[in-house]
């Protein structure tokens, strides 16, 4: 154990230009892998030029309106990149030189691949995403896909392959006739049949065994990319009815196939950058293709003021633990500012669905409210944070709170003590500061340190501004590095309201995943005290948020004396509830991506999950901030539906595609329900996506009250703070169905 | 003690106390008077008797597998340490499959036969002959792969760093080449060849019928499990081809040979594998310019990896050892009508697998 110094002064940090995560994580981890500049962004200027000159011909005489859009995403990438604190470290293999940038994001197309003018693009952002599967295939046996972003792909071409779309900045894309060629290239002879799997993932960049970072999630037998594809946009190969051939044609998936979890952060901290630009490339790139179709089918379009674009839908199977959870993330201020561009050019929205999450019952997440202070009075709460031993990942709690004023300082003080008892000092000017404790007093070996900085909503988000306290501590075990590990065990959390009004704070354990799945790396933290119940100390069954009391009444709601035991027992504001009893809740674990933006049309969709045989709540399935609604949570009230991540009490999961084609395998999470969604959500953008007036998410919505209302079988009500609007449900592709006795 | 006490005097000469036997046993053509274990001996002697392996004294990285007096698998140069050092990083990269491969591995340390009874119903009831030709050329092909890894010796992944910590005991012989391929290989030509008997085995592999799907699976999972290099595996699946080549080529013949042709020996018509492991490029060398200018050798550079790809690429690359008389082989003739009997015959279209 260290015996160093006490924890320093605060200093500052580059706070407009470094992200703190990784700010902490390069000074105590290191660079895994060989890197370089990240000359991506230096392109950024000459790829937009480019591309420009491109779309509008030799003169560069002004844009078409219809190409405006183009440019408009264009720019949003640009501005995108200029101002993210994200620079994730890239391996060179995947790297783009510049003098392959000569059409950047704009690779040559043809309209003859591009899908009929009624088809729905479902976008599925995700890891190891198989590309060769028969559910993927048109009736002439190629490929549905319209394209695919290989992010992490080697770039250097294949022997005998024709070279792949390389005007990424990073890793490669495959359009429709690459996808192609690479399934005819990999073709078995006769009298065999179907292709040479291994073959065909070493030329789309999935199955590399050659590079460390390399994509070669298909290696194993579970891939979730793969089944998320699947469940949201597969057809069974020997479906032959009309709805199935409708959704065959007239779906067509585009993929990004995001790195692996050492690029991206165990904690996910370069998610959001992977996610934005995997996003806008597809958004991109449906609508150059639709451009390029309906330019030749211009004489039959039947509906000149209709919504122009293909109706996209984009899965995003993906959640944080931690975060503003304001709706104002990265992320969501893409998704406005897309969906902003998109109506006023007359597109339709682009939707994207998400999960819950799945950290209901992880511990990581806190609330508590502290009272103003008064003379000679300052509130102090604590919180044990434990973080294991053997732990090989950094761990980060976030702590949120409003901010009244940004110019004197934090009216909240915080301060860390360590398990050895060192504590940290606390705030004075502590925006865009930070500090340390390590083995040196110069900052280069520190173990812990907290961030200080204000977040500003961007308009047309609404909330408060809010002030962060980022903490940060390092593994407690480190084998090759000359860091030095944190010490293991209880790390006490203390905070003060040096202020004069009541503070509501919220405490998050960031996400923190390990390498691969199943790997023992890394060690998930978790808040601790004793009046949280894990279980229940009667029955000896985890505690859910809810006890789900039997309603078998008329309506969807029980009657009052039940809910209003079962809302006592659950409320986080009722003081003796469940919920209530401590700090630690599982209301509020919803997914930091997540947001509602309220009733907007064009949000976010975010999905619980539930056991299809009982209808119960899956118990990991994350729970909405409460109905009473916080001022900065309104956006993260609840989920909007639900959709089974479970099958039954025996069979957890849901099925879908295994990695190898002809496979399936249960996988369970909120993810799958999302797929789900998605897939429902497709359908509906099938029969009405020509309505401009169609409200989709309002239609979701409406379905699943109808569900709730109509539904007998489930014997129990179900809070929408866990299942959102209610439990919808879609018949199984991959099961054998069952005759009742 | 029993004869004592029952057979009271006897004399040999008393013709009334004698019978007269058969002259020869019930299912000697056949060989079914004998136990599976004591046929198996049988086979496996007439077999080892024209498979021999020479290499060189002192060794030089190379050896030569012989049959029937011709040469059908020949290494031309063992990987050196360079070359290994690079492919060690495929044997990091495998490594991600351990948590998903851990049963399969683990039970293939001992025992690989059980994984091709997926393909073609193996059981000692339907196909006994077919599971006791499996089990004598898994037996043949172990002993030669050993002749084969002593004369071209290499050191394992763990012998260049402990970061590999395999998943299972390293063995104490040579890496190169990987017994498990070469067992699983000729396992593998010897079923493909039951499955479809009218195809050459250059096409079954080419084809990427199941057996070798199989085959290659429990190969790469030596790479995984951190004992094997995939030059190890590429070695091995050659040489259990070459080997399950030949054998099913002697079988092939000694059903060919007429009676008619009186003292006219069968001529016998093999191929050849020869394998040869690319030096590693050293500053100022001139680019190798790859597998073409070899002709009909196999080759793998470091950089390459043990694939499909790799595999029915190797398949076109397989020479005509030359013909050679066919040898006398009754017990393989036996076994070899046998196990035909045990195999439905393929459909009209195509084979089986």
């Amino acid at each position: 154990m260290t015996s160093g110094s006490d924890w320093r002064g605060w200093a500052p940090w580059l706070s407009d230009s470094v992200d703190p995560y990784s700010h902490f994580v390069d000074a105590i981890e290191g660079e895994g892998f060989a890197t370089r500049d990240p000359g991506v962004d230096g392109s950024v200027d000459r790829l937009v030029e480019l591309s420009c000159a491109q779309e509008n011909g030799a003169g560069g005489q002004g844009q078409s309106a219809q190409d405006d859009v183009l440019s408009q995403v264009l720019g949003l990438i640009e501005t995108y990149l200029d101002s993210t604190r994200l620079t994730p470290r890239i391996p060179d293999f995947a790297m783009a030189d510049p003098s392959d940038l000569s059409d950047a994001w704009l690779p040559p197309i043809s309209a003859d691949d591009a899908p009929d003018l009624d088809a729905v693009v479902v976008g599925v952002i995700d890891r190891g995403i198989a590309l060769h599967h028969q559910a993927q295939r048109l009736a002439d046996g190629k490929t549905r896909l319209v394209a695919a972003w290989q992010q992490i792909a080697d770039r250097r071409a294949s022997d005998g392959f024709p070279p792949r779309t390389r005007q990424l900045p990073f890793g490669l894309a495959l359009l429709k006739p690459d996808i192609d060629a690479a399934l005819a290239h990999s073709k078995l002879p006769t009298p065999a049949k179907g292709i040479d799997v291994e073959a065909f993932n070493t030329l789309v960049g999935s199955g590399d065994y050659r590079n460390i970072r390399g994509h070669r999630e298909l290696g194993r037998a579970y891939a979730h990319g793969t089944h998320v594809f699947d469940a949201a946009t597969g057809v069974n190969p020997e479906t032959t009815t009309a709805d199935d051939e409708a959704f065959r044609r007239r779906v067509r998936p585009m993929v990004v196939n995001l790195p692996d979890r050492i690029i991206m952060g165990l904690s996910s901290r370069h998610l959001s950058y992977f996610v934005i630009l995997g996003l806008l490339w597809m958004v991109l790139t449906a609508d150059r293709y639709w451009l390029a179709k309906s330019k030749v089918a211009k004489a039959d379009r039947p509906d000149p003021n209709a919504l122009k674009g293909y109706p996209i839908l984009i899965n995003l199977s993906f959640a944080k633990q931690a975060g503003s959870k304001d709706g104002d993330d990265e992320v969501s201020r893409i998704i406005r500012q897309l969906n902003a561009i998109r109506a006023a050019e007359g597109f339709h929205p682009v939707f994207v669905v998400t999960p819950s999450g799945n950290d209901n019952l992880a511990r990581g997440n806190a609330h508590l409210t502290l009272p103003a202070a008064k003379a000679g009075q300052q509130p102090l709460r604590s919180l044990a944070w434990r973080i294991a031993p053997g732990d090989q990942s950094s761990n980060f709690v976030e702590v949120w709170f409003e901010a009244q004023d940004l110019t004197t300082g934090p009216e909240l003080e915080l301060a860390l003590t360590d398990p050895m008892g060192r504590v940290s000092g606390t705030a004075e000017l502590g925006l865009g500061r930070y500090t340390g404790l390590g083995e040196k007093a110069d900052g280069t070996a520190d173990f812990a340190r907290i961030y200080c900085e204000a977040k500003t909503p961007l308009p047309p988000a609404k909330g408060p501004r809010l002030k962060r306290y980022l903490i940060c501590v390092a593994p407690t075990l480190l084998h090759d590095s000359l860091s030095p590990e944190a010490p293991s065990g209880a790390w006490t959390i203390t905070l003060k309201n040096i202020s004069k009004r009541d503070v509501f704070v919220t405490l998050s354990v960031q996400t923190d995943q390990s390498e691969l799945p199943g790997r023992q790396r890394s060690r998930l933290s978790y808040f601790d005290e004793p009046e949280y119940e894990r279980h229940d100390p009667q029955t000896g069954r985890q505690r859910d948020t809810f006890n789900y009391p039997t309603h078998t009444g008329p309506g969807r709601y029980p009657p009052d004396h039940v809910r209003e035991d079962y809302d006592q027992r659950a409320s986080p504001y009722t003081p003796g509830s469940l919920e209530n009893a401590g700090k630690i809740r599982r209301h509020g674990t919803m997914n930091a991506l997540a947001n509602t933006d309220g009733n907007r049309q064009a949000g976010v969709t975010i999905v619980g999950g539930y056991r299809l045989s009982d209808g119960k709540p899956a118990p990991y399935a994350s729970t909405g901030l409460g109905r009473k609604i916080f001022r900065r949570a309104r956006s993260l009230a609840i989920p909007s539906a639900s959709y089974p991540s479970d099958d039954g009490y025996a069979h957890l999961g849901r099925l879908a595609a295994g990695s190898n084609d002809g496979t399936v395998r249960s996988m369970q999470g909120t993810s799958f329900a999302v797929a789900q969604m998605t897939r429902r959500m497709a359908v509906l953008l099938m029969r009405h996506g020509g309505d401009a007036h169609f409200r989709l998410r309002f239609r979701i919505m409406r379905e699943a009250i109808a569900a709730e209302t109509r539904r007998r079988r489930y014997p129990f009500f179900a809070d929408p703070d866990k299942v959102g609007a209610g439990r919808l449900d879609m018949p199984p592709r991959n099961r054998t169905p069952r005759r009742e006795p | 003690m029993s004869h004592d006490g029952t057979t009271g005097f006897w004399d040999p000469d008393d013709v009334a106390t004698l019978r007269t036997p058969l002259s020869q046993p019930v299912g000697y053509d056949e060989l079914k008077y004998l136990s599976p274990g004591r046929r198996m001996t049988l086979l496996y002697g007439e077999l080892a008797s024209k498979i021999d392996v020479t290499f060189p004294d002192p060794l030089d990285g190379t050896a030569t597998v012989t049959m029937a007096g011709a040469a059908i698998f020949r290494v031309l140069a063992k990987p050196d340490d360079d070359f290994l050092r690079q492919q060690l990083r495929q044997v990091r990269n495998y490594a991600d499959l351990r948590l998903d491969r851990l049963s399969e591995i683990n039970q293939q340390i001992s025992d690989i036969l059980s994984f091709f009874g997926a393909v073609g119903r193996l059981d000692a009831t339907q196909k006994s002959y077919t599971l006791e030709l499996l089990e004598v050329v898994q037996r043949l092909t172990y002993d030669i792969e050993m002749r084969v890894k002593h004369a071209c010796w290499c050191p394992r992944p763990v012998d260049f760093s402990p970061y590999v910590m395999p998943m299972i005991q390293t063995p104490d012989h040579s890496t190169f080449p990987s017994g498990h391929a070469s067992e699983s290989f000729v396992l593998a030509t010897t079923l493909a060849q039951c499955l479809d008997p009218g195809q050459p085995v250059p096409n079954l592999l080419s084809n990427w019928s199941i057996p070798f799907r199989v085959a290659h699976r429990i190969a790469v999972n030596r790479t995984v499990a951190g004992v094997h290099f995939p030059v190890d595996s590429a070695a091995g699946a050659m040489l259990g081809l070459a080997i399950g080549d030949g054998v099913g080529a002697l079988g092939r013949a000694t059903q060919a040979t007429s009676a008619e042709d009186g003292d006219t020996p069968a001529m016998l018509q093999l191929r050849r594998a020869d394998f040869l492991a690319l030096p590693v490029l050293q500053d100022g060398q001139d680019e190798d310019s790859g597998g073409d200018d070899h002709g009909e050798v196999v080759t793998m550079e470091a950089g390459q990896d043990f694939t499909s790809g790799w595999l029915r690429e190797a398949s076109g690359k397989l020479a005509q050892a030359g013909q050679v008389e066919m040898p006398a082989m009754p017990v393989l003739a036996r076994y070899w009508k046998s196990v035909a009997l045990e195999w439905p015959k393929p459909a009209p279209s195509g084979p089986v697998a």
